[in-house]
């Protein structure tokens, strides 16, 4: 017999009778009628059906139990042109636990065509049944007949709009929709009903036979048949698009007046600008020669709740910014005023919005001032305007620069209003 | 004067990985480790996985066609993508692996720092295949070691983890772009020889790693599998060949190409502080402070995990008399694991402390009391930080 282009000539280690062996040979007769051996990627998974990589001539990759429709996506939604198809082969117990890597695929149409070689069972650890066993079927662990439904993994996939067909592992109805799968230019699942001749299909004489099965699945609702592609969806495929803007570095265009360090709390509401405030305001105290640590606090819900940030701005290198204890805290709002609590003891200096009522007489110094009035949403920054109008830790044109260098114009102009405002009612 | 950037590490990492030839990130959001994602998503060289199963799986099939590739990810992410870590060694397939720590166990504290993950990632591949684990001890190191990161996985073909945390990622600093380094990319070694000669998995003899070709490739046969396997990469009876091919993973080839210690000795100083990661920085500032108070003391940071590589800190050792070990765990692992390693092995004898914590960072004061204090009880962890709460 001439050998086949696509087969290595290794036996293969299938028992006898197993549908394995024509499902293999099926593939190697359809990739041989429409690709080299070097423009194909077969991608085994785990069990009976994964030792089929030793009988093909084309690349292969063995990979891990249920990763096959994942580890062959990646390859195929990575590839260049040098490699025409890849192609998975795994059973019905790689199936399940991969069940997720085979909805991705279709669900991204990725160029890939999948072969679940469905026996009903685990035959390489046993033959227990899998998620794919229909009902009534016997196996070393359901010994009286399996008592759920299997997965109907072609009507799972169809409304996907990609191409299924469910096909006997005999016959010459597998290679020709092996042919149509392979020619798909997108995602094809081929499941075949094989016949395991030394686990399910012994315990299930009257079913699982190679010329019963066909009807013994339609009676599930599992008819065999080609459900072509209906997606007009292109196949997923990366295509990098390079475009990294790195950060560019703020100049410095100030002097700054501080000696040693300033640690600054400052604590509002989710959605009133905490953040975006004190980031302007580490800005311009770059610009002013000052080395700074911004880190942001705030729930998962980032809309709702607290917001707060810790700023430490100095004259000297920044090693370690940990700190039990800060030097000003800015509370803005209550949300900001329930959050600062329990740490209001360790402030020196407390600055808070005059419409709040502290809950305790403050440890140190303490002010209100009405910055709501400026609005909810630049509160915070009218905050850090007048705490920087009293402090002089750096010029107040250096604030205005970074305002200046905002990206959007109207938080542009809002906060330079606010500016204003805020540095006179500092006095 | 020149500027100055203002910028958290997700997007430090981010411009190493791109100077390293970084083409294809696969991402699945997680605390504290999405920022690199995005940035990798706004670079244009990412995908999203529907899970990090999916992203390790998407990551070796890529690799496998040439690409340099990374993910990003903290522990819960870490452990799906654990079985993929193992295939990728197995396979000789790099894959770059940024794990940001977070506060554990299981989901933890997912915005919390913390430095608890060391043992587990070195040790995730069964078989005791010890993982490499490359380590940035400064925000403004994280280019140049992504870099080394990156050029180690290539070269050795084999997944590598950069472990940093979340302190590390999240959240601003000002960094002095002239002092950002980065590094020459190296490419993996191709094969050039005889087509007809080529195996995946050759090159057994002299212990080196393969040569690569890609998926694909019109000269030679691709055979890849996580199996054991010999040097054609096919499933065989166990025998000498597959023993040689397994053996090779263990990681201790091309030890230049890892980062350095950063050593900052003093000449005879009997006290040596010995850290990694983000508690670099409490650690230098105690050593400055201990320094300034006349004592002599020095500080090693090490930035090569695993493999150990010993020669150096036991040459720092020469002289030595008491070891301060400071990470942000709750048992000391680095500390546990040099040990096991024999770093003390044939020295005079060397106290040993550990500066460990977990919930709150370590300090500079933690360090110097630690150092200060007399010879701690056996048993007792001198220098945790106290249980008040430390703003980061």
């Amino acid at each position: 017999m001439k050998e086949l282009l696509f087969s290595t000539g290794a036996r293969d280690p299938w028992c006898p009778g197993c549908g394995h062996s024509p499902v293999s040979r099926s593939l190697q007769h359809a990739l041989e009628r429409k690709y080299q051996p070097h423009e194909v990627v077969l991608v085994t998974d785990i069990g009976c059906i994964g030792m089929a990589d030793a009988l093909f001539s084309c690349h292969t990759v063995h990979g891990l139990h249920g990763r096959a429709p994942a580890l062959a996506g990646g390859i195929a939604l990575s590839r260049d042109a040098h490699v025409k198809k890849v192609v998975a082969l795994m059973g019905d117990g790689g199936a399940a636990i991969g069940l997720q890597h085979i909805l991705e695929c279709a669900r991204l149409n990725v160029d890939l065509t999948l072969i679940v070689a469905n026996n009903q069972n685990y035959g390489m650890t046993g033959g227990q049944h899998s998620a794919y066993t229909l009902t009534g079927v016997k196996t070393t662990t359901t010994p009286q007949g399996s008592e759920v439904s299997p997965f109907p993994l072609v009507e799972l996939l169809a409304p996907l709009g990609v191409f299924c067909a469910r096909t006997l592992a005999t016959g010459p109805t597998l290679g020709q929709i092996l042919d149509q799968a392979l020619a798909h230019p997108g995602f094809a699942l081929v499941e075949t009903l094989n016949w395991c001749p030394s686990y399910a299909g012994k315990l299930n004489p009257e079913t699982l036979t190679p010329k019963a099965m066909g009807d013994f699945f339609a009676s599930q609702g599992l008819p065999l048949g080609l459900w072509p592609a209906t997606t007009d969806k292109v196949p997923f495929h990366f295509t990098a698009r390079p475009g990294f803007k790195a950060a560019s570095a703020i100049p410095t265009s100030h002097e700054h007046h501080l000696t040693g360090t300033v640690r600054l709390l400052i604590a509002g509401s989710a959605g009133e600008g905490v953040q975006s405030a004190a980031e302007v305001f580490a800005q311009a105290a770059v610009r002013s020669g000052l080395e700074v640590v911004v880190r942001g606090e705030y729930p998962v819900t980032v809309g709702k709740g607290f917001s707060s940030t810790f700023l430490l701005l100095s004259a000297e290198p920044i090693l370690s910014p940990a700190t039990a204890s800060w030097d000003v805290g800015l509370v803005i709002s209550d949300d900001g005023l329930r959050w600062c609590q329990p740490r209001l003891g360790r402030i020196t200096e407390l600055v808070h919005d005059a419409s709040l009522e502290l809950p305790q007489p403050p440890a140190g110094e303490a002010h209100a001032v009405d910055f709501r009035r400026f609005g909810a949403r630049e509160a915070a920054f009218a905050a850090l305007v007048w705490l920087l109008a009293r402090k002089g830790w750096f010029p107040e044109a250096a604030l205005a620069e970074a305002v200046e260098a905002l990206p959007g114009a109207k938080a542009r102009e809002s906060l330079k209003k606010v500016l204003v405002a805020a540095v006179s009612a500092a006095g | 004067m020149h500027g100055k950037l203002l910028v958290d590490g997700a997007h430090l990492i981010a411009r190493g990985a791109l100077h390293a030839g970084i083409d294809l990130y696969v991402g699945y959001p997680i605390t504290p480790a999405s920022g690199i994602y995005t940035e990798m998503m706004r670079a244009g060289v990412g995908i999203a996985a529907p899970d990090e199963i999916t992203a390790f799986q998407y990551l070796i099939g890529a690799a496998l066609n040439g690409h340099r590739v990374m993910t990003a990810t903290s522990a819960p992410g870490f452990l799906l993508m654990a079985e993929g870590i193992g295939e990728a060694l197995a396979m000789e397939v790099p894959v770059t692996l940024v794990l940001v720590q977070r506060l554990g166990p299981a989901t933890g504290s997912a915005t919390m720092n913390a430095q608890g993950d060391l043992l587990m990632a070195a040790n995730i591949v069964s078989g005791g295949f010890t993982l490499p684990l490359i380590c940035p001890s400064s925000m403004e190191e994280l280019p140049e070691i992504t870099v080394l990161a990156v050029n180690v996985a290539e070269i050795l073909r084999a997944p590598v983890v950069l472990l940093t945390e979340k302190d590390m990622v999240v959240g601003k600093r000002t960094i002095d772009p002239a002092r950002l380094q980065f590094p020459e990319p190296i490419q993996r070694r191709q094969y050039t020889g005889d087509p007809a000669a080529f195996e995946t998995y050759g090159n057994l003899d002299d212990h080196e790693v393969p040569g690569f070709r890609p998926l694909g490739d019109s000269e030679v046969r691709i055979r890849a599998t996580a199996s054991t396997h010999d040097e054609r990469g096919m499933l065989t009876a166990f025998n000498e060949r597959v023993r040689a091919a397994t053996e090779r993973l263990l990681i201790c080839k091309h030890l230049e190409l890892f980062p350095t210690a950063r050593e900052d000795l003093q000449p005879g100083a009997e006290e040596l502080v010995l850290t990694y990661g983000f508690t670099s920085y409490a650690a230098q500032e105690a050593v400055n402070r201990l320094r300034a108070e006349g004592r002599r003391v020095s500080l090693v940071v090490v930035r090569t995990l695993f493999p150990l590589l010993l020669e150096p800190l036991r040459a720092a050792l020469a002289g030595v008399r008491r070891l301060c070990v400071v990470e942000e765990n709750l048992t000391g692992q680095y500390a546990t694991a040099l040990l096991g390693g024999g770093l003390l092995q044939g020295l005079p004898p060397v106290e040993l402390r550990r500066v460990n914590g977990m919930g709150s960072p370590i300090t500079p004061d933690g360090i110097v009391a630690a150092l200060s204090a007399p010879p701690a009880l056996p048993g007792s962890r001198a220098g945790a930080t106290p249980a008040a709460e430390v703003t980061r």
